[in-house]
């Protein structure tokens, strides 16, 4: 919605999130709505930023061959940089 | 009192927390009567996720305890703060206005202004709008 709005727009994984960007889920089973098909399409939003906390990946047993997109690892220093660079932060 | 006007921020928030279960909302509500108390400006609330049910009209806490919906209330009553509802979000945990509660053939309905039932463009507006956002997860 933001890059409708003509925002420059990154997106960083954290935590459980970067489950959502493992590839080959399917939505079904549980019920829910899947997020992929979504992830799928940041492209289109011109979303080409994504970052993933390396050592939440690591802790999960992935590596980034495991995921859907093409992302930029951080560490925890450099993670610290993104979040004091960025003027607008919104935790979802 | 502030003497010094450019001291003054306007703040938008983003409360995900669900009322009484998590932190989060009392804590939105607290900053906000704090920040507008120092003299600063709360322009915009938008409730996402879980946070759309502090909104419930039919909330009714014990006597004893914060009523958080009423506390958001009174912050938009006095000092003119936003209090938007992301639709999507609120529809899909049965949190209606009349509007859309006839909308959708229900025989009752939760939200009444000042709270209002938006999209999350209003999100972008007041995350856009205001010198600071601030969201208040669980």
């Amino acid at each position: 919605m933001a890059a409708a709005f003509g925002q420059a727009v990154g997106l960083l994984f954290q935590g459980d999130g970067v489950f959502a960007l493992v590839e080959g889920q399917r939505a079904g089973p549980l019920g829910q709505k899947g997020t992929h098909a979504q992830l799928a399409m940041l492209e289109m939003y011109d979303i080409e930023r994504l970052w993933v906390s390396a050592s939440a990946l690591r802790a999960r047993g992935l590596t980034p061959v495991d995921l859907m997109l093409p992302v930029q690892l951080l560490d925890a220093e450099a993670l610290e940089r993104l979040v004091h660079a960025q003027p607008r932060t919104l935790l979802f | 009192m502030i003497d010094r006007p450019y001291d003054v921020l306007s703040y938008a928030l983003l409360v995900h927390a669900a009322p009484y279960s998590e932190q989060g909302a009392l804590s939105a509500l607290r900053f906000a009567q704090a920040a507008v108390a120092q003299g600063h400006r709360v322009s915009s609330v938008f409730f996402y996720r879980d946070g759309v049910h502090n909104a419930s009209t039919l909330m009714a806490p014990p006597q004893d305890e914060v009523h958080l919906a009423e506390g958001w209330r009174s912050l938009a009553q006095e000092h003119g703060t936003e209090l938007l509802i992301c639709v999507a979000a609120g529809l899909r945990r049965g949190l209606m206005s009349a509007e859309e509660s006839a909308r959708h053939g229900r025989e009752a309905h939760n939200l009444e202004p000042p709270f209002v039932l938006t999209g999350l463009g209003q999100l972008v507006d007041a995350m856009l709008g205001n010198d600071r956002v601030i969201t208040f997860a669980p």
